[in-house]
Order: structure tokens, then sequence, then C-alpha cells
């Protein structure tokens, strides 16, 4: 008995540290958050009033993801009501919130940093034993029937040859927007100017030059910029790939002296030594080793040194003499060791600005998946939330919510796009990204309403009101997880549908700037060229549908596998 | 409830929404965008400015440039179009341009019509079968296929390397050959102009087969949802028992599946094709640009390319109109079919 008693006075403790992590981020949610949303509102509201403030860039990009964080705090904040006065069903709840947030705040980069860090720790800290005891293994025994269920409908998705092609090839695509910067040949926005519409398959016509900077410094500091430097460089194979010769550039500019105006020599000299040669000879001794040198007195030194065609190793010195040691000076001065490659062979053929199509593809990818990742899943949390709230509360606020949808369902979704998109002014990724979720939320709050208003009558969540449990924990913890199916469903084809859309909207030309990478984009390119190069229009034509394709698969084989009418036991 | 009652309340229902969508699109260019934009143009005098801004009430309060900008809409003055040349009503534009996409809406729409019913049965039918295999995919593809990409795709193939092949190829764009006929716009409607008052049946002939390329590429996204929903609507109507009785009854397959299954499942694909009929209008965006056809879509794009506003926020209006009147007129039919409804 006093065991008992014991353990549970320990138990108390870990569940409390756990309400004190909770409280430490839901606050800084609503503070982070809030002060990001809000002042941007501030901005806006200025900007009615005629006051021509604009937002920083870097404002307007945080205002999306600061949104996600008080959506997200604010289901948080549902959940953990329960827990801190140790509702059991209410750990489950929170157990399934917390790896939905892991999920979104992995995507939000720097933001969701911290974030992504304090809910791994509460994931972590429900594991304990102390806070454990009190939901685990309820959590078990209720969720085995659902497990049973999962496993059957994996069983069922395994049968369908469809939908395992539809996740195949969707993880396919996700692994390749992943691992784009190892898998490209190019970089998203580089073009090589002379590879202007090659066909695929063609090596490129143009030499790439690569630029190593040895030394790239402007500064009075004589730690950093003495009068005296030099470093050995090796002309390697590497640096020998093409005919053209490797060259060694020195530039000093800018030359400032100080107040007492002394006049500086500057020389340079490249000598064909190594580094350990150099260091044992005297300066009259290296002489005889000259490659190359320059000098000039209170002038810009700018000039090319032709290393020879082989391999070998070579030392640069750069000497300034002023004529009094105590004076300050300072100049711009950069070494670079300019040598040349071939660029990679275009395998997709380029594009009329000479962008390699097979690594914009992939680069694409990764812009076009965020997209809808984004867009599907703010348009989801918003959605369900309002659309939960007008189905179980009825009444005026359902009819209000329900004219509202009905006003956003009178424009057709481009349209609609097209407009917010005018409206706001900025054509990028991101206004795409916001107009579309403007233009997305009615429908999960449509489909969810419908839900909540099917499963409200039913018996347990009768059970659960004359059990006392409140309004938002019966919504949130009782009819949210049981009108889920029909939603996920619902999300993935909304991906396809997404990606065809922010596709359409920057091929119409509310596209992203010149250099992005992105797939409606390079179609709008190619469609001038099309008669004589179709490769341009066909590869990122070929990836969105194949694409989207893939999750319509997966959408719609799921539900038919989840459909009671149609499922066989 | 009577079929009169049950109208009226649904044209109530669709005042609140008209005024939403009036004023959506109010928001969106007044408060975030510059209401200005939408009454000047490049070749507005800057003197001229302010007398537009008084006359317009542009520095009046939010809520009184509100009830101007409705009561201006309700006079038919729309702005100005800047991107055809000669700064015309928006009004004017919308009308003239109008008929060439609801022409090319329509084809599109027997199209998918013509062949997503059969499709769908088929489908149905043979569940789990190949051909219905085939068939979700062929439907999922058009689902997923962006529409400017197959039009794009289209052309090259039909019109390009078929010309290429020496082959009887499809134009590649426009409404008709205009340097073999010529044609004045009567209705704007080409293919009953050409009969009624041009009486001219090449340039009919010539006008079919300019819409069957673009035509196919908008009406395939609708086939493949009136497919889907054909299929979908008839495997839930062969499980009825009124299905079970025709067939113990000894009825041949083909008449329970045409006679009986066919007429119950249509309903729902009924509501289907109403609401696609928006999307198609949407979808012509696309396609217009694509195939150089001279309606609404296209001129849509130019205006954005162009920041015309007036146009766009007209564009917008309309469709979000039609796109009212369609779903509209989807009730009222719907109501008819299934009683059910018009008493619940």
């Amino acid at each position: 008995m006093e065991t008992e008693v014991q353990s549970n006075y320990g138990n108390e403790t870990m569940a409390k540290l756990l309400s004190i992590v909770q409280v430490i981020f839901i606050m800084a949610g609503f503070l982070f958050g809030g002060v990001i949303f809000f002042g941007y509102l501030a901005y806006g509201i200025q900007g009615l009033f005629g006051v021509s403030l604009v937002a920083p860039l870097i404002v307007r990009e945080l205002i999306l993801q600061s949104l996600i964080v008080l959506v997200l705090t604010f289901f948080m904040l549902r959940a953990n009501q329960g827990v801190t006065e140790h509702i059991p069903d209410a750990y489950g709840t929170s157990f399934y919130l917390y790896i939905f947030m892991t999920i979104v705040y992995a995507t939000m980069g720097t933001i969701g940093l911290i974030f992504l860090i304090l809910i791994v720790f509460q994931l972590l800290l429900m594991f304990l034993p102390g806070v454990r005891y009190y939901w685990f293994a309820e959590f078990v025994e209720d969720t085995r029937p659902r497990v049973k269920e999962t496993r059957f409908t994996l069983h069922l998705i395994r049968k369908s040859p469809l939908v395992v092609a539809g996740i195949i090839i969707i993880t396919f695509m996700t692994g390749i927007a992943l691992a784009a910067p190892w898998i490209t040949t190019y970089a998203g926005d580089e073009m090589v100017f002379d590879d202007v519409r090659l066909p695929p398959g063609s090596p490129s016509a143009d030499i790439k030059q690569i630029y190593q900077y040895l030394f790239d410094e402007k500064t009075h500091n004589p730690d950093v910029m003495p009068d005296y430097l030099y470093q050995e460089i090796e002309v390697t194979e590497d640096n020998l790939v093409t005919v053209e010769i490797p060259e060694l550039f020195i530039g000093v500019s800018e030359l400032t002296t100080g107040t007492d105006a002394v006049s500086v020599n500057i020389t340079f000299r490249v000598y064909s030594l190594d580094l350990e040669t150099y260091d044992s000879m005297t300066p009259s001794q290296r002489l005889s080793h000259l490659y190359a040198n320059a000098s000039v007195v209170d002038a810009s030194l700018l000039e090319y040194f032709q290393l020879p065609d082989e391999e070998g190793t070579f030392v640069w010195e750069l000497q300034f003499i002023a004529a009094q040691k105590t004076s300050t000076w300072s100049c711009y001065t950069r070494v670079v060791l300019a040598y040349f490659t071939f660029y990679p062979d275009h395998i997709w053929g380029t594009d009329n600005y000479g962008g390699d199509i097979y690594s914009r593809i992939i680069w694409g990818a990764q812009e076009d998946l965020r997209i809808a990742l984004s867009v599907v899943l703010v348009a989801l949390a918003f959605g369900a939330v309002i659309g939960a709230s007008s189905g179980y509360y009825g009444g005026k606020l359902d009819e209000l919510v329900m004219r509202v949808t009905d006003i956003f369902f009178a424009f057709p979704g481009l349209v609609l796009a097209m407009a917010i998109v005018m409206a706001i002014g900025v054509r990028s990724l991101g206004t795409i990204s916001i107009a579309l979720m403007i233009t997305w939320w009615p429908t999960y709050a449509r489909l969810v309403r419908g839900q909540v208003l099917s499963e409200r009558e039913k018996l347990y969540i009768e059970a659960a009101r004359s059990s006392g449990a409140s309004d938002t924990r019966i919504l949130f913890s009782h009819i949210l997880p049981n009108t889920i199916q029909p939603v996920i469903v619902q999300a993935t084809m909304d991906f396809g549908s997404v990606l065809l859309v922010a596709a359409g909207l920057s091929f119409i030309g509310f596209g992203p700037p010149v250099g992005t990478a992105e797939w409606g984009m390079m179609i709008a390119r190619g469609q001038d060229f099309i008669l004589s190069s179709p490769w341009m229009t066909l590869y990122p034509g070929l990836a969105i549908l194949v694409t989207a394709l893939a999750f319509n698969l997966v959408g719609d084989g799921i539900r038919d596998i989840m459909d009671p009418k149609l499922r066989r036991r | 409830m009577k079929l009169r009652d049950f109208i009226l309340r649904r044209l109530i229902l669709a005042i609140p929404v008209i005024f939403g969508v009036l004023t959506i699109t109010w928001f969106l260019s007044y408060v975030v965008g510059d209401p200005l934009a939408m009454y000047i143009t490049e070749r507005t005098p800057d003197e001229a400015i302010p007398g537009i801004i008084a006359a317009r009430g542009l520095d009046e309060p939010l809520v009184v440039q509100y009830f101007l900008y409705l009561t201006a809409l309700f006079q038919g003055d729309w702005g100005v179009s800047t991107i055809t040349g000669a700064d015309q009503p928006v009004l004017t534009v919308l009308a003239r341009l109008f008929p060439a996409t609801i022409e090319l809406s329509i084809f599109a729409m027997i199209i998918a019509i013509v062949l997503g019913i059969p499709l769908g049965i088929i489908s149905a039918t043979k569940k789990d079968k190949v051909a219905d295999h085939i068939t979700r995919v062929f439907a999922l593809t058009g689902v997923s296929m962006p529409i400017f990409w197959f039009g794009l795709m289209l052309k090259y193939v039909l019109f390009f390397q078929f010309s290429q092949w020496n082959l009887p190829y499809l134009p590649g764009g426009d409404r008709y050959s205009f340097r073999r006929y010529d044609w004045t716009p009567t209705t704007g409607f080409l293919l009953f102009d050409s009969l009624v008052f041009e009486h001219n049946p090449g340039l009919f002939m010539d006008a079919i087969i300019h819409l069957i390329m673009p035509g196919f590429c908008l009406g395939y996204i609708t086939l493949a949802i009136i497919t889907r929903m054909m299929r979908s609507s008839m495997l839930e109507v062969i499980k009825e028992d009124y299905i079970t009785l025709a067939r113990s009854k000894g009825l041949s397959e083909r008449i329970v599946i045409y006679k009986h299954a066919l007429r119950n499942a249509l309903i729902p694909t009924v509501t289907v094709i109403g609401l696609a009929f928006g999307g198609l209008i949407t979808g012509a965006v696309l396609t217009e640009t694509i195939f150089n056809w001279p309606g609404l879509g296209r001129w849509a794009t130019q205006s954005i390319l162009n920041s015309d506003i007036a146009a766009i926020n007209g564009f917008t209006l309309l469709v979000a109109f039609i796109f009212v009147t369609a779903n509209f007129i989807v009730d009222m039919i719907y109501g008819v079919l299934d009683p059910r409804i018009r008493f619940g």
C-alpha cells in the first residue's frame, strides 16, 4: 500500500515536469507566433491608412509560419487541459497531436526548429515511466481494435496493385526531392548561356570556369593583411581537365593610404618552387626561379598570369612596401586561381536560357511538393477546426460558416486563387501557397462538418457527455479522431490537385521569378518552343502527371478500401 | 413543399452568396490591391487622376466606397480594360468574348458526357476486371493531367507531327480559318451563325474541326469526373433490392443495366455534370491560352500578364455568377429528378 502511494508520488513529479514543459511550449507558441503575426497585421493596417510602410521580406515569409504556429498552439492548449488534470484519454489525444506537430514543424525551417526540439522533448516525456503510468496501458487497450482495423486495411492495400504503385511513386518522388543536392548535375537556377535548347543527352557546348579564391580581403588589420604574404598553389589533374590553361589572377584596387599619404609599392611574384624550397631560399636565390611578376606604385594592380599546361607546384608572393612603416593603408586584394572544367551532359536537354531540364525538374520537385504539403496541411488544420466547431455547436455559427463556404465555393479554385495573387501583388511561390490555402480551406470545413454532424448524435458521445466531459474535450478527443478517415482520403487526393493548380497558376504568369525551378514555370517557358524543342515541355509535364496521378491512385484506392459498403471481410 | 417554394428558397439562399462574391472581389481589389488601378490606364493624363479619385469616391471612408462600388456595378460600370488597346469598358469586352468560351465549353461538355457515361457503365459492370482497371487509370490520368500540358502535347502531335508526316492534321489554334472564310459575328456563336446567318456549311465544318482539339483537351477532366461518378453510383445502384428483383424476374442483364439501373445511377451524375460546368470555365482559361482561342480565358490571361485589375475583377465576377447559376440549375434538376430532396 505504502509503496503504491510512494510510486504515485514519484509519478506526479514527472507529470508535473511534463506540464511545465507544455506551459513553456504554449507560451512560446503564442508569444512567438503572436508577435510576428500581429506585428505584420500592424504593418497591414498602417498600409490601409496610407502609410506606405512595406514589411521587410523576411516578415512577410514569417507571417504564414507564425499563423501556423498560432493555430497549432491553440490545438495544443485544448489537448493539454486534460493532461494537467491527469485524464487518461487526454494523453492519447496529445500523443497523436505531438506526432502531427512533429511532422509540421519539421517542414518549417528555422522557426520550427525550436518548437521541434520542444515537441520531441514532450513526446519523450510522455514515455517516461512516471507519465506513462497515467495513460499508456489504457491507450494500448483502446487502440487495439483500431490497430487490428489498420492491419486489415494495410492487408487490403497490399492486395491493390494501383495503390501500391501510387505509394511507390510518391516515395520515389519524395526521395528524389530530398536527395536533390546529390543527384542533380546543375544548381536550380544555373544557366549555361551557350547551351540554349540542346536536345536530350547532348554534351554542353560551353566550358565551365571555376574560381578558387586564394585570398580575398579588404582591411586595415595587419594580422589579416600583412605587408608580405605568400602561399603554395598546386596545379593538379583536376585543374587541367580541358584544353584551356589555368590562370592566376591578382587584383589590388582601391588603395587608400592613411593621413600621411605615403606611397606604397606593390609587387606580385609567382615562383615555380614548392613551399619547402621557397622557405629555405633567400629572396635573391628565389629570383632565378621566377615564373612571372608584376609591380606597381600607388595604383591598382590587375593582371592575369597563365600557368603552364602541366602539373606542377608554384608559390605566389605579394609584397607591399610602404615608404613609412608606421603608416596605415588598406586595399581590396584578391588572388584567384581560375581553371576550367567541362559542364556535365544535359540528360534531358536544356531550356531557352540554357538551364538543365533534368536538374531543374528535381529541384522543382522540392518546390512543388513543399507547396502541396504546406497548402494541404494548413488548409486541413484551419478547415478542420472551423468545420468541427460549426458542426458541433450548430445554430447561428453553423449557418454563418456555411454561407461563407458557399461564397468560396462560388468561385472556381483557379479563378479565386488568381484574384488573390493579383491582389497581393508579389509574384512568388509563397504568394501562390497563401492564395491556395485561402482557396482550399472551405473544402475541409464542409467535409469535417458533415462528418461531425453524423457523429454527434452517436451513443458514445452521449456517454462521454453524461460522464461530464466538456464540449471541447468531446470535440477534440472523441469526435475528431473518428472523422479523420474521409479527411485523409480527401487530403491525399488534394495533394494532386494542389500540384495541378499551382502549376497552372505559374503557367499563366503568376509564377515565381525567372530563375526558380518550378514545373509549371518550366512548361510555360517551353510552350513557345514546343515545335522545335518539345523536351522543354514534355519532361516537366510528365513529372506533374506522374506525381499527381500517384496521389490520386492512392486516394482513390484508399477510398474504396475504407468504404464500409465495398469493404469485404 | 411545392416546386415553386423550393425554387424560391434556393433563390433566396443565392442572394447572400452573390453579395459575398461582390464583397470578396471588392475586398481583393480595393483593400488589398490598389483601387485606383481599376479606373486609370497608361493613357490617363496625370492631371485627370485627382478628378477620378474624387468622382469614384476613393477618398471616402471604406464603407462609403463599398456602396459606391456596388452602385457602379449595378449600373453596369465595371471599370475599363486596358489591354484591348482602345480602353473598352469591361462589360463590353465580356459580352464580346463570352460566346466563344461558352461554345467551347458546351462542345467539351458534350464530348465528356458522350464518352464518360458509357465508360462509367463499362467500368462498373466489369468491376475489378482488366476493363475496369484500364478505365480507372484512364479517368484518374484525366484528373491528374495538367490541362495546359495536355493541350500542348496534343498540339505537338496532332498538329505539328501529323503535318510533318503528311497526314491529315488538325488545326493548331483559332476558331476558324480566317484566311479562307469571312465571318461577321451576329450572335457570336460561330456554329450557330455560320448556319443561320451566313448560310455557309463550309464554315460550319471548319469551325467543328477547329473545336475538336481544344474541346477534347478541355473535356478530358470532366470526362474523367463523370466516369468516376458514374462508376461509383452504378456500383451502389446495382446492389439495391429492385435490381435483384429485376434480375430474379429473369430480365436480361442488358435490360437490367440500361433500363433499371442506369436511370437511378444518373441522378448523382447529373449533379456532377452541373458542377463540372463551372470547372470547365476555369479550364478554359488555360486551354484558350494554348489554342489561341479568342475567348474570356485568353483575355483573362493577357490581363494578368499586363496587370489589368479591372479585367481580372470583371472576369472573376462573371465566372462566379456562372458558377452560382450552374449550381442553382443543378439544384433545380435535382429537385425535379428526386422528389425526396424537395420534400426533405
